[in-house]
C-alpha cells in the first residue's frame, strides 16, 4: 500500500457506518466505499485515505500490527485484549456499558463460586478480582443471555446498550463494571513516520466531537 | 536495504560497538531464577522457563541480558564496564506462549555523564541507520514525568496516570485529573506531557513552558545540551521526542528512548538510563543501555523466494570430478549451486542447467 496513505480499519456494522459519516463530514471520505461491489479496500488518492471494513473485534490487531494506521474500536475491546496502541480520541458514539447480569430472581450465593459467562474473560476476572469474589469464568462467543436462563452459569458479564434483549430473555442487569464508547486508536510506529496526517485527524475529530 | 539480513545486521551492529571500544558479553545459557524473582518489575514479562539442576538449585532460561550484566559488573566492583552482547533470550509472547528472540545490545555501567549518555544515543543511532534509512529514534525523560507525578500522592491515581500518558490517552487523563481535583498547572502539565510529540527543540520549548519544579528545570538544561550534541552529530533530524515512552520509574531514572523503522509496527530499539536497578544492588554506579530486536527485523529484511541461483541436473553416469569442477567455477561467478540427479518437485531455482558429461548447458 501506498506508503504516504493513511489506512484507516472500520469497525462492520452500525458503529462503523456512524464513525464513517464523521470522517465524510470532516473531508476524509471516499465515494468509492458507497459504490455496490465486492471490493474490500476503499482508497481515495485525493485526501489520502485508505478504508477497510473488518471484524469490531479485529480492528485493534490491525491496528497493533500495522496494517492500518488508525482505527476505530469499543473500549470493550481496548479492556479485554489491552493491545500496544495509542487511544486519540472518545467518539462517544456507540455508548454502552459492560454490565453484570443475570435472571430477575438471582440471589448472589456467596458460600459458592459463581459462575459468570462471557465473551470478555479479563474484564470479567479483573472487576471480580478487584472485588474479592472467588468466579468460574465460562468464556462463551455469542447468545451470552442464555447461559443463566439454561443454568450454565449464574450470571453473565457482557455489553448492554438499552437492556431490552436482557429484560425480554427476563435478565436484569445489576452493576455496571465500565462504560464503553467507541475510541480512535493509532499505530505506535505509524503515529511517528505519519505524525502529521494522523494528528491532523484526531484534532479534527476531537473538535468535531467537542 | 532489500539484500539485508538480519545476521548481517547482526555483525555490521557488533562490529560497531566493537568501535566504541565496548567487549563483547558473553553469557551462560542458563542464570539462577532468584534474580528474576527479584527484579521481575524490570523484566517485560513475568513468565520464566525455569527448571531444577542436579544440586536442586532453581535455574531460569535467560529472559533479559541486562540484569546478568549489572550483577556481574556489581559481583566484581568494576567501575567502569562498557559491554555488547549479542544473546537468545525466552519470553513469553502476547498469547501466552514461549518464544526464542534475538537481542543485540550495548550496556555502559559507570559513573555516567552527558558523555557517556550521549554515545549510547549515538550508537542508539548508528544501529538503526544501519537498518534503514527511514528511522526514527524518539526520546522521553523519566525524571520529568516522576517530578510532575511527585505533586499526586495516590500510588492508583498515579498508575492511572502513567498508562494515559503511555497511551497519549488525553480524554481518559483529563477525566482522572478533574475527578481527584488535580490543580490546574499540574493537569496541565500532566497534559501536555500525554500530547508531547514532535522535534527536539520545540517539545523542550513546550515542556519549559510546564516546568513544575527545580527539577524538571534540570533535566530541561541537559535535554536542551542533548539537542545541541544531536545537532553537532548531524542526528538532530533523525531524533523526535515523545514522552509516551514510559519506563518503569523504579528502574530508569532518567534518558530514555525507542527506535522505530519505518515499515515495521513495533519499536525495534529500546533503552534509557536505569541507575535505580543499580541503587538496588547497592551499587553508586549508574547505567544507560539498549537493546535492539533483531527479531522484529524480519517482516523488512530480504525475503527468500529461490533455494538456489542455479540447479545443476546431472546423471548416474556423470564423472564426479569433472562435474565438481564446473560447479565450483560456477560458484566463484558469484551464483549459488545446488545440484542432484532429478529436481526435486518443490525446489525453486533461478536457472537449471545439465552437465552433459563435460560442461554445463541450459536445459
Amino acid at each position: 500500500m501506498n506508503n504516504g496513505m493513511i489506512n484507516i480499519a472500520l469497525p462492520k456494522g452500525r458503529l462503523g457506518e456512524s464513525v464513517l459519516e464523521i470522517f465524510e463530514k470532516l473531508g476524509y471520505g471516499c465515494p468509492a466505499i458507497h459504490e455496490k461491489n465486492r471490493k474490500l479496500i476503499f482508497t481515495n488518492e485525493e485526501n489520502g485515505v485508505c478504508f477497510f471494513w473488518v471484524k469490531p473485534s479485529d480492528v485493534a490487531i490491525y491496528v497493533e500490527r500495522g496494517a492500518a494506521d488508525i482505527g476505530v474500536v469499543g473500549r470493550d475491546i481496548l479492556l479485554e485484549y489491552s493491545p500496544d496502541v495509542y487511544e486519540l480520541a472518545d467518539l462517544k458514539t456507540g455508548i454502552c456499558r459492560m454490565a453484570v447480569a443475570g435472571k430477575s430472581d438471582y440471589y448472589d450465593d456467596t458460600t459458592k463460586t459463581l459462575r459468570v459467562a462471557t465473551k470478555f474473560p479479563n474484564i470479567a476476572r479483573g472487576y471480580y478480582e478487584k472485588i474479592g469474589r472467588d468466579i468460574d469464568i465460562i468464556k462463551l462467543n455469542g447468545s451470552i443471555e442464555l447461559a443463566p436462563i439454561l443454568g450454565l452459569s449464574d450470571v453473565i458479564v457482557d455489553i448492554v446498550e438499552t437492556g431490552k434483549t436482557l429484560y425480554e430473555n427476563g435478565l436484569e442487569p445489576y452493576t455496571d463494571i465500565v462504560d464503553i464508547s467507541a475510541r480512535l486508536v493509532s499505530n505506535k510506529a505509524s503515529y511517528k513516520f505519519k505524525n502529521g496526517k494522523i494528528k491532523e485527524i484526531s484534532e479534527k475529530i476531537i473538535e468535531y466531537i467537542g | 536495504m532489500n539484500n539485508i539480513t538480519e545476521d548481517k545486521i547482526t555483525g555490521l551492529l557488533c562490529s560497531l560497538y566493537e568501535k566504541y571500544g565496548y567487549n563483547r558479553f558473553k553469557m551462560n545459557k542458563f542464570e539462577q531464577y532468584s534474580l528474576y524473582l527479584e527484579n521481575k518489575d524490570f523484566l517485560t514479562s513475568d513468565r520464566i522457563v525455569t527448571f531444577t539442576d542436579n544440586t536442586g538449585r532453581l535455574l531460569a532460561l535467560k529472559p533479559d541480558v541486562t540484569l546478568s550484566i549489572v550483577k556481574g559488573a556489581v559481583d566484581k566492583k568494576s567501575e567502569c564496564e562498557k559491554v555488547y552482547y549479542n544473546e537468545n533470550v525466552y519470553r513469553a509472547s502476547k498469547d501466552g506462549e514461549f518464544r526464542e528472540l534475538t537481542q543485540v545490545g550495548v550496556e555502559c555501567i559507570a559513573h555516567i555523564d552527558l558523555y557517556s549518555v550521549f554515545e549510547v544515543i549515538v550508537l542508539a543511532h548508528k544501529s538503526l541507520s544501519y537498518i534503514s534509512d527511514e528511522y526514527l529514534l524518539a526520546l522521553s525523560h523519566m525524571r520529568f514525568i516522576s517530578a510532575a507525578l511527585g505533586g499526586i500522592e495516590d500510588a492508583g491515581v498515579k498508575k492511572r496516570i502513567l498508562e494515559c500518558i503511555s497511551k497519549k490517552n488525553v480524554h481518559t487523563l483529563k477525566a482522572i485529573l478533574a475527578e481527584n481535583n488535580v490543580g490546574a498547572g499540574l493537569s496541565e502539565c500532566l497534559t501536555v506531557l500525554a500530547s508531547l510529540f514532535g522535534d527536539v527543540d520545540t517539545c523542550i520549548e513546550k515542556l519549559c513552558e510546564i516546568s513544575v519544579n527545580e527539577e524538571t528545570d534540570k533535566v530541561l538544561c541537559e535535554l536542551k545540551r542533548l539537542s545541541s550534541l544531536l545537532k553537532s552529530a548531524g542526528l538532530y533530524a533523525k531524533t523526535v521526542m515523545d514522552f509516551s515512552i514510559v519506563n518503569d520509574m523504579s528502574y530508569y531514572n532518567g534518558i530514555t528512548f525507542q527506535g522505530f523503522i519505518n515499515g515495521i509496527s513495533q519499536s525495534v530499539l529500546s533503552g534509557g538510563e536505569y541507575g535505580k536497578l543499580l541503587e538496588k544492588f547497592s551499587s553508586k554506579l549508574d547505567a544507560v543501555g539498549f537493546a535492539v530486536y533483531i527479531d522484529a527485523l524480519e517482516r523488512l529484511t530480504a525475503k527468500k523466494s529461490f533455494d538456489a541461483d542455479v540447479f545443476v541436473l546431472y546423471s548416474d553416469s556423470s564423472d564426479a570430478e569433472k562435474l565438481y569442477a564446473c560447479i565450483d567455477r560456477l560458484i566463484a561467478s558469484g551464483v549459488s549451486v545446488r545440484s542432484g540427479r532429478t529436481l526435486p518437485g518443490r525446489v525453486r531455482c533461478k536457472r537449471i542447467m545439465k552437465f552433459d558429461g563435460e560442461v554445463l548447458t541450459d536445459e
